[in-house]
């Protein structure tokens, strides 16, 4: 199976659990949890259902197009069911067989690995989830966003697609991987990837990245300060790319890394609680909706 | 009547699996003894998976025995007024169902009281169960938990179902969402069922059908023999780690286990970089050849799919590993280990602690000079070389992608290197112990290393101002701290005073005066330290005390002492000896005992043999042979004590007696301050 028909399949299969098929969210982020679909809806007590496909920036991972495994910049199919269904583990193993891992011919595990995310004020319990022996899925039972308790349980299911097309296609490393008949992911991404691992471990401005994280900051406190969230956390994605290049670049000390996390999560906290009081003004227009969520 | 319990979950963590059988096992006896539910002495088994918790008990009865309850209502001082009852003895009597007239009046240690006798019907066991069976869910205690449901008790996972049976008949007791029936569900994959469940007798052997072994001894031992023998087959031999035989029976419900192969060519890489590899991060069992090697296979369990794609799978996945290292260790090879120190400038240690680097220098100096102090001069140049090379492995690429590896690498990369042997060992070692239970290092190098190491970290910690506070302890001072006092137990010669001298000289430079503030932070931390390791081990706090109040100069003996104390402090003489002592402390001043008479002189003439026996005694460790010595101080001081008047009128006789006590007090107090031991 190609990658891109694997995408069509999580898309296929997932809309017909009654998730919005979403989009990606157009700013560098390091996880497809920061897209919008997924921060803000999984706040309050009203019901989501979406999937998507996100491209991930990790700076600190790239690896100049060079190893097998690892990217500056991978994708990450992200499903958010919420509230959780009790037999959650089941639908995602069909979602595998939609994919061409099915699981009575392969063993799968689930193994405890919880999740955080402090410069968001984030974290669940969950596992990663592991098809012979490889890690192919994080899964995590939100606890809390943006500095918020949760109190409707929300499930995130990530896949990590390039890791598992190579699996299934049997290929050792990820710029082997069938796009589609005719084109292979070294074919589209083995030059970008080259460019970011250059750029983020070389050549990056550290001024500019300090003055982006800065200007990102106050922006977003200003915007925040007219009850703008949205528009405001657009900054805090823009202020935790400048963090995470900053670091791969070698410019922040570790003393100071504690600092700029802190700045990060004060400003997430922020668009959360705004993001909180104004669906509540709304009235939670989701809440009690049916589409084909139970 | 019999009873079976199963919690069933998504997958909980590896690592709570079996202490939450056991106190789930626990809680339950508990909770149907108190109900009175149980009928004579109980028997209890208890299942645990991944997916499921489970525990069975038998005999109980159909209901509670019928009994009769006192309670205590006032005072009869409060309970009548002129002969009349009060409002608060009518209460009573009201709530108890009877009338004040037929309460008993009886003397209690608190005065005279009114009782009431009621008889209490027994309820039915099935009412009392579904109250009592969520309660023990909740008392269960897990490491880390989560919300999942409203007014449901946080757990490690979601409850997803649950079951009960008594005697065949559904205890429907409900948990947030969730209500108990008389289904169980099996593998995953191949067999999830719901399957019913008639009794408790029938739980195991339905599961057994559903392709679970719910005995988690069953499932270890099967995971341990499947993998011996997968390695048999082909005439090599698996090596099973506890922790990793816990583990992975704790990751699959149907353990089979299944032989796997890599390319030859990555058995260039050393030993613990496969072998930790494969453990830390595949869970799977090294194996070796007859002669020791370790061959290029590995043993495995898997719970589901297909024996060939599952292997050919996680061979796939440990060959990209192996890749990966292999890569890493031909880069790092490209130069010496020694060569790398000058990189160590480059990785900060902490704010305010200065680079690796600085610390590779702290540390070279103070393993050479606790070399001297502690007896093994010979051991100074080594030291001062493994001090100088022990963290140049945090700047190897293999370190940066496993930190586990961290020690072990220098040792491998200093043994190629063609480094001296005993170096080659001491910084292998230094990283040992890890945790509170770990092995400790071998060699008289690798533990003065490894204790330079930790008096160095302690010491900065704590002089920069960074005391763990409450059970907040980021830098992990706690754990350097059991670290230096276990290997501090290897070097009884080795003074505190002496070591913290060494250690804080290194820090002169950075930190200034604030250094010289570890220096009365670091014998409190590390009492407190010992105090609590005590108590973790069961020892009587009390002697614990005494012992440390005797003071930690060296604190390689103090649990040695504490042996003692507790060996001697069983005999019967034991006590008017500790109050001996304790006069002898509150009346004892520093003074001259020149011109002793009679019983003074008797008594001196005694303290002084035990000051000259007890040195030896003392000196080899035979602290309860120096108790014992000190204990035949009794006879002349109770002697003392009752011929003569302490507090005397005449000045010098005053002084003279109270400067014997002095000596007596401290040959006394050397193993512990047996004086506080007094219950007055």
């Amino acid at each position: 199976m190609t990658l891109q028909e694997m995408i069509f399949a999580l898309h296929r299969f997932w809309a017909d659990e009654g998730c919005y098929i979403g989009q990606p969210y157009d700013i560098e982020k390091g996880a497809g949890t920061m897209n919008p679909l997924t921060f803000f809806r999984a706040l309050g007590p009203e019901p989501w259902r979406v999937g998507y496909v996100e491209p991930s920036r990790r700076p600190a991972d790239a690896r100049f197009g060079e190893n097998p495994n690892r990217l500056y910049q991978h994708h990450q199919y992200q499903v958010i069911l919420k509230p959780c269904p009790a037999n959650v583990q089941d639908i995602y193993l069909r979602s595998l067989a939609a994919i061409g891992l099915d699981a009575t011919v392969h063993d799968v595990r689930f193994v405890e690995d919880n999740w955080e995310n402090p410069s968001t004020g984030s974290w669940g319990l969950g596992w990663e989830v592991w098809i012979d022996g490889m890690e192919v899925t994080q899964f995590t039972y939100f606890q809390q966003m943006g500095g918020i308790e949760l109190l409707v349980l929300p499930a995130e299911i990530t896949y990590g697609l390039e890791r598992i097309a190579a699996y299934v296609q049997g290929v050792s490393n990820v710029f082997d991987v069938e796009v589609m008949p005719g084109l292979k992911y070294g074919d589209l991404f083995r030059r970008q990837e080259y460019e970011h691992s250059a750029y983020s471990f070389n050549h990056a401005s550290v001024e500019y990245l300090q003055t982006t994280f800065q200007g990102s900051e106050a922006e977003a406190e200003r915007a925040s300060a007219e009850g703008l969230y949205f528009a405001a956390y657009d900054h805090v994605l823009r202020m935790s790319h400048a963090f995470n290049l900053l670091e791969a670049r070698g410019a922040i000390a570790p003393a100071q890394r504690t600092a700029y996390i802190g700045r990060i999560r004060d400003r997430a906290r922020e668009v959360a609680e705004l993001c909180v009081a104004d669906r509540e003004r709304q009235g939670f227009p989701l809440e009690g909706r049916v589409l084909r969520w139970s | 009547m019999e009873l079976i319990v199963e919690f069933g979950f998504p997958e909980l963590p590896s690592s709570v699996v079996a202490q939450a059988e056991q106190d789930l096992r626990a809680l339950t006896l508990s909770a149907v003894q108190d109900a009175l539910l149980a009928e004579g002495d109980l028997e209890a088994e208890s299942y645990s998976t991944p997916r499921r918790l489970a525990v069975r008990l038998s005999p109980l009865r159909l209901a509670q025995p019928d009994r009769e309850v006192e309670a205590r209502g006032p005072s009869v001082a409060q309970a009548f007024k002129d002969g009349q009852p009060t409002k608060a003895a009518e209460g009573f009597a009201r709530s108890q169902g009877t009338d004040v007239a037929h309460l008993e009046r009886r003397e209690t240690p608190q005065g005279e009281y009114l009782f009431a006798k009621r008889k209490v019907a027994g309820r039915p066991a099935k009412e009392v169960l579904l109250e009592i069976l969520p309660q023990v869910l909740t008392q269960m205690r897990f490491p880390r938990t989560m919300r999942w449901a409203d007014g449901a008790p946080r757990l490690p996972r979601p409850l997803i179902w649950a079951m009960g049976l008594m005697g065949g008949e559904v205890l429907p007791f409900a948990i947030g969402p969730v209500t108990a029936g008389s289904e169980t569900y099996g593998h995953r994959v191949t067999a999830p069922g719901p399957h019913a469940v008639e009794s408790a007798k029938a739980y195991a052997c339905v599961l057994r059908g559903a392709d679970v072994e719910p005995d988690r001894a069953v499932r270890r031992a099967r995971v341990a023999d499947g993998v011996r023998a997968a390695a048999e087959e082909q005439g090599l031999r698996a090596e099973i780690p506890e922790d990793l035989l816990d583990e992975v029976t704790d990751l699959c419900e149907w353990p089979m286990a299944f032989l796997g192969r890599f390319e030859t060519a990555y058995l260039e890489l050393p030993e613990p970089v496969l072998t930790a590899t494969m453990i830390h991060h595949q869970r799977f069992f090294p194996v070796r050849e007859a002669d020791g090697r370790l061959a290029a296979r590995f043993a495995a369990v898997r719970n589901g799919g297909q024996e060939d794609v599952v292997r050919r799978g996680n061979e796939t996945v440990l060959a990209a590993r192996l890749a990966d290292a292999l890569f890493f260790f031909k880069e790092d090879r490209r130069q010496t280990l020694r060569a790398r120190r000058d990189q160590l400038r480059g990785i900060a240690y902490a704010p305010k602690l200065g680079t690796l680097y600085d610390r590779s220098v702290r540390l070279a100096h103070l393993a050479g000079k606790l070399a001297e102090l502690a007896g093994h001069p010979d051991l100074k140049s080594t030291l001062e070389e493994a001090g100088a090379l022990a963290l140049c492995d945090r700047a190897t690429a293999l370190v940066r992608e496993l930190p586990e590896l961290e020690g072990t690498m220098a040792k491998a990369y200093a043994q190629l290197d063609g480094e001296g042997d005993a170096v080659c060992r001491a910084v292998g070692e230094r990283v040992r112990p890890r945790g509170a239970e770990d092995e400790l290092p071998e060699t008289p190098e690798g533990t003065l290393l490894a204790l330079a190491d930790r008096l160095d970290h302690l010491v900065g910690f704590l002089a920069s101002g960074r005391a763990p506070t409450g059970s907040q302890d980021p830098f992990g001072l706690r754990r350097a701290a059991i670290g230096a006092l276990r290997l501090w137990e290897r070097l009884p010669g080795l003074s505190l005073p002496d070591a913290l001298d060494a250690a804080l000289a290194g820090y002169s430079g950075l930190l200034g005066d604030a250094a010289a503030g570890a220096r009365e932070q670091l014998p409190v931390f590390l009492a407190g330290r010992l105090a609590s390791r005590a108590e973790e081990q069961g020892h009587d706090a009390r002697l614990m005390q005494a012992v440390l109040a005797a003071g930690i100069e060296h604190p390689g003996n103090v649990f040695a002492r504490l042996a003692a104390l507790e060996e001697v402090a069983e005999a019967d003489e034991f006590t008017p000896l500790v109050h001996a002592a304790r006069r002898a402390k509150n009346l004892a001043k520093e003074g001259d005992d020149f011109g002793a008479v009679g019983e003074e002189a008797a008594l001196l003439s005694a303290v002084e043999s035990v000051e000259r026996e007890g040195d030896a005694l003392f000196a080899g460790g035979d602290y309860a042979g120096y108790l014992r010595r000190a204990s035949t101080l009794y006879a002349p001081l109770d002697r003392f004590f009752t011929e003569l008047m302490i507090m005397s009128e005449v000045p010098e006789e005053r002084s003279r007696r109270q400067a014997i006590l002095h000596r007596a007090h401290l040959v006394l107090s050397r193993v512990a301050e047996i004086a506080a031991l007094s219950a007055e």
